[in-house]
């Protein structure tokens, strides 16, 4: 399997911490806490797109409330193949990081 | 509550169009209203609008990424489609290709005869001036001038850029040491002309090139001709020239410049410039004779009608007195440049234009059949669509939208419409040099890279995608997806006006060109066929041109020198042979007229002129109907004698022929008072678009130029290498040249034979076209049938029926096709027939044989492909049910 890109893993990550709560405006906020990066609505939902394309992710629309002019939430929850997707990255990242201990990245500058 | 902005949330919601649940603007609004109560309303507003701008890039990279992705798929679809039905794509395809292909070359041919003269800068100001001249003998209208009107026009007229004048002296040969060849185009001009015209020097300098005496100009190829590689500048060539009919000479002249050849679209053709100071200076000064032409370029922002009127009278202030003694009008006019190739038909022209009618004609042939091809285009894309109702009912299904099910059908036909422009392409290349011989023209591929014909092409190509999509566009993709899934849309040709239209259109179209290129072939047959009055056949004539001195004093020796050539039957002199315009000249008899130009005799009256020796008649088999033909004894024929043709008998006024034996006539131009001797019958000298004029005929030596030969039918080619021989042992050293008394007669028939080939080969294209949309559409209802057919069978129908229930409709348009056609076609035929003195009925029988073939051929196309509809087994058809 293709591996994760990086915002795809971002989203993932912000959806599996958001858990029951996970949707548009909030994985954004989560985004922007963890990051610093504000997405455009444009890009995130579209990535999220892809990632249910890519059976990632599941959705569902939620109840209808009054607040948000009474339009319902899209909410997203990860299906198990994301796990394993994540996990995949990771291993990856380890792989790639093991040897390059903090000090010496800190000496770069 | 906050509402955000209505206009930026309407953009999201076309944005994001895959979320009908509108999740995506809850979002957008739960973020604006904590935005609006944390940082105010109006930050909230900026925000929401700023989120709508960072969409922007992503969304576009979305939609074109999904867009190729689509563009790809249909692609594939279209290409599917075109495959799994074969036969149809290639008629679809062929049809309009071949369509294209001819109205192209057409459409070629019409812009090159347009494009003439065009290319000189400031065309629009260039005129040629042209005088009408009203005297006794008639009104004349010249494109020739005299020498003086060019010089005095520049000294009088300020607002002329410049105006020159050029007199020609076409064919007469050129020497350099053992090079010598006939020229067909040498001008004596000047310098001016340089300035009216645009020839670009290759090498000299136009204001000095022909300003020394005895200097010439050649054009590029004429220098390669003679000196080759060497440089011409400086170097001599010796020109034949003769001026008068006892004397003839070769003269030396001094290349002074090179320029480039002429092109083939101008009606002002050069092969060399010499220069005018090697006329006769009276010729230059003289206001009653010359025939020059003279070109004038107006500056810029002179009014031509204005300016005309100033110069009209020009000759009165120089020769007035003359003028009016001679009782004579004298006008000059100016004639438009690029007039002259097209819509000119003045007398005394060097050139033959073309026509503008035959071009209006050709271009309306061009787009006919444009027509056809187009029409059989869209009405066969049009049925094909009908049945693809279930393709677009299972896409509805799917999801996919109106305009996308639209864009499919339309990216289609421009697919095909770009493979049947690929394959016209070819046809053009292959079917040009085959034009370019029929029509007597050059034209190249390159040509077509003309911006009226690349735009014209493109919306040529807009109009025929948007025709046929209308019909998927506007009836397939309304459709509700359940009823277009049941696969049932009207269907039935005799329901669609439309297709019955299309139908009946293309084949009055094809049927129009057939019965106009039928009655063409007929006069031309007609014209070819029909007795002369003389017998044309295996005459030889072999043309004299500038060996005057030797011969006044020869003539008899080289008739002899000819005749003794083993196998030539006779020999015979004369100033021209059928198929050449001859000279006329003013003849009165005697009378009161006018008192001029001599009393006593009437006014002068045009006749054509002959002047021929005395076994001419013979030789020709011209018959003598009263008195006597010129004898070789009668010494005094010269002196005295006329004869006279039927036409000018009855022109003078006598009642029989044996009546005019004996009178006297009078030649005005020479002032020659004669007798007439005989009466000769009419003879068709010219083609048959010209009436026979009355003609009177001379024995004058001193006009002779062309000697006939009667030669056996047998054995030409020595008899030819023979007169070759005995030629150049007469003339040694200048080149000869024969040519077929046919060959003539057939020239004044090219303009027609040539537009009756075009006319049958378009009727031709035309009808395959026609054919082809028939079967397709035969091939595509017999399809639709198929069900019907099998039951009908199964329940006894013969194969008569069925044929008939497949043929019916198609055969029912093609007759009225054939009773709309013929009444036109009527009528422009009987318009183009009045072109010609001697021509045939229209005959009713001719249209109404012309329309049935086509409907025989029609008939064929539909019942072949009926017959393997109907000869199938029901049980095949039925099986699948």
């Amino acid at each position: 399997m293709k591996l994760l890109s990086r915002s795809e893993e971002m989203l993932l990550l912000a959806v599996w911490r958001l858990q029951d709560n996970a949707y548009g405006v909030t994985i954004r906020q989560t985004v922007k806490k963890m990051t610093g990066q504000e997405w455009s609505f444009g890009a995130l939902h579209i990535t999220l797109d892809r990632l249910v394309q890519k059976r990632l992710l599941d959705t569902h629309l939620s109840r209808p409330t009054q607040k948000r002019g009474g339009r319902s939430k899209r909410m997203y929850r990860l299906k198990p193949e994301a796990f394993e997707a994540l996990k995949q990255v990771h291993e990856v990242q380890k792989a790639m990081w093991s040897g390059i201990g903090d000090l010496q990245l800190n000496n770069v500058k | 509550m906050n509402h955000p902005p209505r206009l930026a949330e309407w953009c999201f919601s076309k944005l994001f169009t895959e979320y009908p649940d509108y999740s995506v603007l809850g979002d957008l609004t739960e973020e604006f209203e904590h935005h609006a109560e944390t940082r105010g309303l109006t930050f909230a507003h900026i925000w929401y609008w700023f989120q709508l701008f960072r969409c922007l890039p992503s969304w576009t990279d979305n939609s074109v990424y999904w867009g190729s992705k689509m563009f790809v798929e249909n692609t594939r679809l279209a290409i599917r489609n075109l495959v799994r039905h074969k036969w149809f794509s290639l008629i679809n395809i062929l049809g309009i290709s071949v369509g294209l292909s001819c109205s192209m070359i057409i459409i070629l041919y019409v812009v090159n005869e347009l494009s003439y003269d065009t290319y000189h800068p400031g065309y629009e100001r260039i005129y040629r001036i042209g005088q009408h001249r009203s005297i006794p003998l008639g009104d004349f209208w010249w494109a020739e001038t005299n020498g003086p009107v060019a010089g005095a026009i520049r000294e009088n007229y300020p607002q002329v850029e410049s105006v020159a004048h050029a007199f020609p002296y076409f064919q007469t040969w050129v020497r350099r040491e053992n090079t010598c060849a006939y020229e067909n185009h040498l001008w004596f001009t000047d310098s001016y002309l340089f300035d009216v015209f645009h020839i670009p020097f290759l090498s000299g300098d136009p204001d000095r090139a022909l300003v020394s005496d005895h200097s010439m100009v050649l054009a590029e190829s004429i220098a390669k001709k003679y000196f080759g590689d060497e440089n011409p500048i400086g170097q001599t060539l010796e020109v034949h020239i003769s001026w008068n009919r006892n004397e003839d000479r070769d003269e030396v002249y001094t290349v002074t410049g090179v320029v480039e050849d002429s092109p083939e679209n101008t009606h002002f053709k050069y092969d060399i410039f010499l220069s005018s100071d090697a006329l006769n200076p009276w010729l230059l000064d003289e206001w009653h004779a010359g025939n020059f032409y003279t070109y004038v370029k107006l500056a810029e922002g002179v009014d031509p009608v204005a300016f005309e009127e100033q110069i009209s009278h020009i000759a009165y202030e120089y020769v007035g007195e003359e003028l009016t003694r001679w009782g004579q009008n004298r006008t000059l006019f100016l004639q438009p440049l690029t007039d002259i190739h097209l819509k000119s038909d003045l007398q005394k022209d060097f050139q033959e234009g073309g026509s503008i009618v035959y071009l209006y004609v050709y271009s309306i042939i061009a787009l006919l059949i444009l027509l056809i091809g187009c029409l059989n285009f869209v009405n066969l894309t049009i049925v094909r669509s009908t049945t693809r109702t279930r393709e677009v009912g299972l896409r509805k299904v799917i999801g996919a939208q109106r305009i996308q099910i639209c864009l499919q059908f339309t990216g289609e036909t421009i697919l095909v419409l770009f493979l049947a422009l690929a394959v016209a392409g070819i046809l053009i290349v292959f079917l040009l040099p085959l034009f370019n011989e029929m029509a007597g023209t050059s034209l190249t591929v390159s040509q077509l890279n003309n911006p009226v014909i690349l735009y014209s092409l493109g919306a040529l190509i807009v109009l025929i995608t948007i025709l046929t999509s209308l019909y998927p566009v506007f009836i397939l993709s309304s459709s509700k997806a359940v009823t277009a899934l049941k696969g049932y849309i009207r269907q039935d040709f005799r329901g669609s006006f439309l297709l019955r239209l299309l139908v009946l259109g293309q084949f009055t179209a094809s049927l129009l060109l057939i019965l106009c290129a039928v009655v063409v072939f007929q006069q031309l047959h007609f014209m070819q066929e029909s007795n002369l009055g003389f017998d044309s056949s295996r005459k030889l004539v072999i043309t004299f041109r500038g060996q005057n001195n030797y011969l006044r004093d020869n003539y008899e020796m080289i008739k002899s020198e000819f005749a003794a050539i083993p196998g030539v039957e006779s020999a015979s002199w004369s100033s021209t042979v059928p198929g050449v315009r001859p000279m006329s000249f003013g003849i009165s008899v005697p009378g009161e007229g006018h008192p001029f130009p001599e009393p006593g005799w009437s006014n002068p009256v045009l006749y054509d002129f002959l002047s021929i020796d005395y076994n001419y008649l013979e030789t020709y088999g011209i018959p003598v109907i009263a008195g006597r033909s010129f004898e070789m004894e009668a010494e005094n024929d010269e002196q005295n004698s006329f004869l006279i043709n039927l036409s000018a008998m009855h022109r003078l006024g006598f009642e029989t022929p044996s009546d005019a034996i004996g009178q006297v006539m009078r030649e005005s131009y020479y002032g020659r008072t004669k007798c007439i001797i005989g009466v000769v019958d009419d003879f068709h000298y010219r083609g048959m678009q010209h009436s026979i004029e009355p003609m009177y005929l001379e024995y004058s030596r001193s006009r002779f130029r062309v000697l006939t030969l009667t030669i056996p039918s047998h054995d030409v080619n020595r008899i030819l290498d023979d007169v070759e021989s005995t030629w150049n042992a007469l003339f040694p050293g200048s080149p000869h040249h024969h040519i077929f008394v046919d060959e003539l007669l057939g020239r004044e028939y090219s303009y027609e034979a040539r537009a009756g080939r075009m006319l049958g080969i378009l009727a031709s294209a035309a009808l395959v076209i026609s054919c082809l949309g028939l079967f397709g559409l035969a091939s595509f209802f017999a399809e639709r049938k198929h069900h019907e057919i099998g039951v009908r069978k199964v329940l006894g129908a013969n194969l008569f029926s069925i044929i008939s229930l497949l043929s019916r409709q198609f055969a029912v348009l093609v007759l009225i096709s054939g009773i709309t056609a013929s009444p036109i076609a009527w009528y422009t035929m009987r318009l183009w027939l009045e072109n010609f003195a001697y021509r045939i009925e229209l005959n009713p029988v001719v249209f109404v044989t012309g329309s049935l073939v086509v409907f025989v051929i029609a008939l064929f196309t539909v019942v072949v492909r009926s017959l393997r509809a109907a000869a199938t087994n029901p049980v095949e058809i039925l099986r699948n049910e």
